[in-house]
């Protein structure tokens, strides 16, 4: 067996260390935040923090004639009252730009509210789905794992050749 | 995250830049297509947000994380380096073309689509905070990417196939 190549291994752990520390500092938003506008899960979980900021959230419809919507983050769900918008089913997700007015209140008169439907989102889900197994299918027919030395190389024969047998006997 | 165009319509775009590319360049061979595709996925790699949010990772780790370094320049570069790293050393500058590709035609796409506040995300983090304003011309959900997206492809790969394909200089498989 071929010895593990140290200094590519090396190299690897030293790309993922960056990697991990790029994401810590995104995550404390340094050297400036990786978005323009706090995280939903930000302004629904201290929304206290971010009074008066533009924010831009995705948020649960929860009463349509009060226009209120509810927020995930990581303690649970915040509902805010929604200025602006009209319209609204309960139920759907809507993504909203506008400015936090108050700890529960989120005015997008001058901004935006977008309705996403429910099917959306499961077409969203499903043709990315496909997406991402066309990029996995290529990438597999086309090129081999070899995790003793750490490398993916091209296959002499493609997957599908293979598979499907030599038709030239 | 919440408006990327779908994952589907990347890497079609990818391989179909990828394709029309092979027909000029002979060193553009299918294992090359594939890694336009798979450059086409890396920024939206951010969607592990959905299995494990950053607030979790967060919460355990003790300290600040955040998936979306993933869908800026910085962390999709670092990735890119980590997969040319892996390819064998006489493929790394065409793999670094093709995933270089890949990505561009993803950052291109996500650049057009609409934005609740109007301005394109900062996708060159963390070498600047520049979010050019732009109104956007669809959004994600919107079916007519995948649709004219797969009507190109289509043609590309018939135009591949059977005109390409069957010039007397054409290159095999």
């Amino acid at each position: 067996m071929a010895p593990i190549p140290v200094v590519r291994a090396l190299a690897i752990g030293l790309i993922l260390a960056a990697l991990a520390g790029l994401m810590v500092a995104g995550g404390a938003g340094w050297p400036a935040p990786v978005d323009g506008h706090p995280a939903a899960t930000d302004v629904g979980g201290a929304p206290e923090a971010y009074i008066g900021e533009e924010v831009r959230v995705t948020a649960t419809v929860v009463d349509a004639d009060a226009n209120r919507v509810a927020i995930d983050h990581a303690a649970g769900t915040t509902e805010f009252a929604l200025i602006g918008a009209d319209g609204l089913e309960a139920g759907t997700e809507v993504r909203v730009a506008g400015v936090l007015a108050d700890a529960r209140t989120i005015d997008a008169s001058g901004g935006s509210v977008d309705v996403r439907e429910p099917w959306e989102r499961l077409y969203l889900y499903l043709i990315s789905l496909v997406g991402g197994l066309i990029a996995v299918v290529l990438a597999a027919n086309y090129w081999r794992l070899v995790p003793a030395r750490l490398a993916v190389v091209p296959r002499t024969e493609p997957l599908h050749r293979r598979l499907m047998g030599d038709r030239r006997g | 995250m919440i408006a990327v165009a779908d994952l589907y319509t990347h890497v079609l775009v990818g391989v179909v830049v990828a394709v029309v590319l092979s027909w000029r360049l002979s060193w553009v061979t299918p294992p090359m297509v594939a890694a336009a595709a798979i450059g086409a996925v890396v920024p939206d790699l951010n969607r592990i947000e959905l299995v494990l949010p950053a607030a979790t990772v967060e919460a355990t780790l003790g300290v600040a994380w955040s998936w979306t370094v993933v869908h800026r320049l910085g962390g999709t570069v670092l990735v890119l380096l980590l997969l040319v790293l892996m390819v064998p050393r006489r493929y790394r500058l065409p793999v670094t073309g093709m995933l270089a590709i890949g990505v561009m035609s993803h950052y291109a796409l996500d650049a057009l689509l609409w934005q609740p506040d109007g301005r394109v995300p900062r996708f060159l983090w963390p070498v600047t905070t520049y979010q050019p304003a732009f109104e956007g011309l669809y959004r994600s959900p919107d079916r007519l990417p995948a649709v004219a997206t797969t009507v190109l492809a289509v043609a590309v790969h018939l135009v591949d196939r059977y005109v390409v394909g069957r010039r007397p200089a054409a290159r095999s498989g």
